[in-house]
């Protein structure tokens, strides 16, 4: 996994954030690329799924192995949250966390501010980030056998520690191809954008 | 004089002639040779002989003389050679017709004024029909359910096969093609009965042989069709109609799997018709059918890894009666009723379907030009709700080289078995599907076994009622003619389609899998217009050209996108943007531009005649690449492609014909249209066996 510098987008935001804000105390958002976060599972195909979960954290911006400091952790085209109750689920990580989520539709850039009211923790009916084909963050083509993230869908997280990311996903596939073939191309490689307000109680982006 | 003869024993076959025989008439035409020699007669727009320019509905015909000298040899083949009819693959292999920019689920395909059946995913299979035995194809396009009821959303294609030929005995034609293509056919008549055969088989072809499937597989085609005609008394004239149609196919699928699939279909018509005065006819007619399909595959071990079946049965009697009013009108009453059945693996119990139905009909003149047809059909159903589809049209004569033409009518069609009893699971993709029938039986017992793990839709919303798809059709149209040598139409058509049946997901199952039922929810509009121009430049030489312009959209996309909220992105792995109007393409294998144009003339000092043909496709979309539930310019889109086609035809003694072509002479292929293998040379040799 790679983990990019701060970048031109990201400085932009950056001074945003800072011309809005008299105080000068503010921490600056972070605006992070992550390529190829792999996200292996077993069984899938109507065969019971099974696994480990690969959790991530926004603050460092890296997978973590830690049992409490992890916003969300993805397993196949499953996202789970750090937050709520469990879906019972077989070797889902034990939820120590405040996290929540939810999807908004938009750009990355024009998702400004977080709605409080719609995040919430995971289950009981659904993860917080639904699962399945078209009523969450991707959709599964039956006749290309793709897997694509929707575009404009934003999943607006918050974080353990209840702090807000917004982030959007690119790819499914490793080192996101232009066109990935159904069979031969690596799958469950997240490659994703998101930015990071790490100024608790800070809403906006 | 061939299409005049022809013509002539279609007058006779159908008893009609009393009802033309007194005098001349304006709309209907005329026994007056003249007349009739330009005239062509179509009877699916009415279901009474009507000249087809001055019916007010946009029609087509094929003709006697257009199928025998093509070297296509399947209904498929020539139908895509009409302007604004495309053939779109199935998930088959087959090939159904898109018209008016809808679905092939939505044109009803008739044999002979009866339905075929078979459409085990939605879409009729139409290299099923060999063209060896028609003798004219009959195309009405825009809703006429008011006559025809249910699937008549788009438009009719009514195919006619021969009728009493007395100009010969017997012909019999084969032609060789690429992919070790062969077509045998032969046509005999004895007296008052008649025979056809044919056979079509193909190698097939593969379009990508890098993976585990064969485009098209090696399959051979048989239909069998015989006829009787006799006159009952002085007034009436009884035909029977037997055919048999079977197909086999060889299947394979990755892994070594082996099988293959089988078609049978039959078909039984009996028709008795009465001419009793000249100002009426009565006719009855009786209906059966059944459509069996059967695939299987076996391991390489040779045990059977998987089988399908599907067998659908239809049963029809109608009665209708034509009362003519001192030539200028004719009153249409018909009863009648459909039963049906349809058995497949994967279906919960079905239930039968009865649908008596009615309609009227009043076809006529006012103010001594303008001619026009109301038509009101009532149908009953025991599973879905009843249905009333009325349609107004109107013919308008301006000058004398012009006239408008205009209708307006409704649509619907009701929703199929598999939309009321599927029962299907996918469990290499995680779905399954549950009709609005199966899912009242089979969710609550889900439930019961602790298997849903959450209910995604009201709960009052589960199991409810499908209503039938409907539509509302709009065409006007202007033609210009000037004698046979120019003929210029021009039409416009609307439909406004609601009510479509699409799947929803409606809940989880714990084991993570997702089930989907089917619902009523969207809604589509076709807007496009047709140009039809046809120029004899010389005796030797004539020229035809058609275009559709065509937008096909779902109105729920466009909503959404006016709203902003579909997006799209540049590069997979660019940020998204929100999609704008023009950037959104309409519904999948939708064309904007579709052009044909012909070419054809003789060149007399060898005997040989010749035709081209080109076809034009602008670029259209099939998936949803990037994932936004809308096909867009940002989607892998196919490009434009063009198909060009050139034949020539030689009679080399009074019984013997020869023919030879190529087919996609450009040789395009795409690996997404499965329907063009590439080029392809043909060579055909036809033999008349002259009465004795």
């Amino acid at each position: 996994m790679k983990l990019a510098q701060i970048s031109l987008f990201a400085l932009f935001i950056l001074g945003l954030g800072s011309c809005q804000k008299e105080e000068t105390t503010l921490d600056p958002v972070l605006a992070v690329s992550v390529e190829n976060l792999f996200a292996p599972q077993e069984g899938g195909q109507g065969q019971p799924v099974s696994g480990s979960f690969t959790k991530f954290n926004f603050e460092t911006g890296s997978i973590t192995t830690s049992a409490t400091q992890w916003d969300i952790a993805f397993r196949g085209t499953t996202i789970i949250v750090n937050g709520g109750m469990s879906l019972g689920n077989v070797d889902e990580p034990e939820r120590t966390g405040n996290a929540g989520a939810y999807i908004a539709t938009g750009s990355l850039s024009e998702i400004t501010a977080v709605e409080l009211p719609l995040i919430k923790g995971d289950g009981p009916e659904d993860t917080a980030i639904p699962s399945g084909s078209g009523n969450s963050w991707y959709s599964y083509n039956p006749t290309t056998h793709l897997i694509t993230p929707t575009p404009g869908k934003i999943l607006v997280i918050q974080t353990h520690d209840g702090r807000f990311a917004k982030m959007e996903i690119l790819s499914y596939y490793k080192d996101a191809p232009e066109q990935p073939d159904p069979f031969t191309t690596p799958s469950k490689y997240y490659t994703f954008n998101y930015v990071y307000q790490p100024n608790d109680g800070v809403k906006t982006f | 004089m061939t299409v005049f003869k022809n013509l002539m024993f279609l007058l006779t076959f159908l008893s009609l002639n009393r009802l033309f025989g007194q005098s001349a008439n304006y709309y209907f035409g005329s026994l007056d040779s003249t007349i009739w020699d330009l005239e062509e007669v179509i009877v699916t727009a009415t279901r009474t002989e009507r000249q087809l320019s001055a019916l007010p509905l946009p029609a087509t015909l094929i003709g006697q003389k257009e199928l025998s000298s093509s070297t296509v040899r399947r209904v498929s083949d020539i139908l895509e050679e009409q302007t604004g009819l495309i053939m779109v693959p199935d998930f088959n292999g087959g090939l159904g017709v898109q018209m008016q920019g809808l679905d092939p689920d939505y044109t009803l395909i008739l044999i002979d004024g009866m339905p075929l059946i078979g459409r085990s995913a939605g879409s009729l299979d139409l290299t099923r029909l060999s063209i060896g035995n028609i003798q004219q194809i009959e195309i009405v396009k825009g809703a006429s359910s008011s006559l025809y009821g249910s699937d008549a959303l788009a438009g009719v294609i009514n195919i006619i096969t021969n009728q009493s030929v007395k100009k010969y005995q017997g012909k019999i034609a084969y032609q060789l093609g690429s992919f070790n293509s062969h077509d045998l056919n032969a046509n005999y008549q004895q007296g008052p009965l008649q025979f056809f055969a044919n056979y079509y088989s193909s190698a097939g072809y593969d379009l990508n042989p890098t993976d585990e499937w064969v485009t098209i597989e090696p399959f051979s085609h048989t239909t069998l069709q015989s006829k009787y005609q006799t006159s009952v008394g002085k007034h009436t004239v009884v035909n029977l109609m037997g055919r048999f149609y079977g197909q086999n196919q060889d299947y394979t699928a990755p892994g070594g799997l082996t099988g293959a699939t089988h078609i049978r279909e039959f078909n039984v018509h009996t028709k008795a018709n009465y001419t009793g005065k000249s100002s009426q006819e009565h006719t009855l007619e009786w209906y059966a059918t059944q459509y069996d399909a059967k695939e299987y595959l076996n391991n390489t071990q040779g045990a059977l890894y998987d089988q399908q079946a599907f067998t659908q049965k239809l049963i029809r009697p109608e009665w209708r009666s034509n009362f003519t009013e001192g030539k200028k009108s004719t009153f249409t009453l018909g009863l009648g009723a459909t039963f049906e059945t349809v058995e497949r693996t994967d279906y919960t119990a079905t239930s039968d379907f009865n649908a008596p139905y009615a309609f009227v009909q009043w076809d006529g003149i006012i103010s001594d030009k303008i001619n026009i047809i109301g038509g009101l059909r009532y149908d009953a159903h025991n599973v879905y709700s009843n249905q009333l589809s009325p349609k107004v049209a109107v013919h308008l004569p301006l000058a004398q080289k012009w006239s408008i033409k205009g209708s307006i009518g409704t649509g619907y069609k009701a929703p199929d078995f598999r939309q009321l009893y599927f029962n299907f699971s996918n469990s290499n993709a995680g779905y399954g599907v549950l009709g609005t029938e199966a899912l009242t039986q089979e969710l609550p017992l889900l439930e019961r076994q602790g298997e849903i793990a959450s209910i995604l839709i009201p709960y009052e919303a589960l199991g409810q009622t499908l209503d039938p798809e409907r539509s509302t059709n709009y065409n006007l149209g202007i033609t210009f003619q000037q004698s046979s040598q120019f003929t210029l139409t021009v039409n416009g058509f609307l439909n406004e389609i609601q009510d479509l049946i699409d799947t929803r997901l409606i809940a989880r199952k714990t084991n993570g899998q997702q089930l989907f039922s089917y619902y009523n929810v969207a809604s589509v509009r076709t807007l496009g217009t047709e140009w039809n121009i046809s120029y004899k430049v010389s005796e030797k030489m004539a020229v035809s050209g058609g275009y559709q312009w065509l937008m096909a959209d779902d109105k729920d996309a466009l909503a959404r996108i006016k709203e902003g909220s579909i997006y799209a992105r540049q590069t997979p792995i660019s940020s998204s943007f929100p999609l704008i109007r023009n950037d959104y393409l309409g519904l999948p294998n939708r064309s904007r531009h579709v052009l044909t144009i012909k070419l054809s003339g003789t060149l007399s000092r060898i005997g040989v005649s010749w035709t081209t043909r080109l076809m034009h496709r602008s670029a259209f979309g099939i998936n949803d690449d990037n994932g936004n539930g809308v096909i867009d310019q940002y989607d892998n889109l196919i490009k434009g492609f063009s198909i060009l086609d050139f034949s020539l035809n030689k009679i080399v003694a009074q019984q013997f014909e020869i023919s030879a072509g190529i087919d996609n002479l450009l040789n395009y292929r795409n690996l997404q249209i499965p329907n063009y293998g590439g080029r392809i040379g043909t060579l055909r040799m036809n033999y008349t066996f002259l009465k004795q």
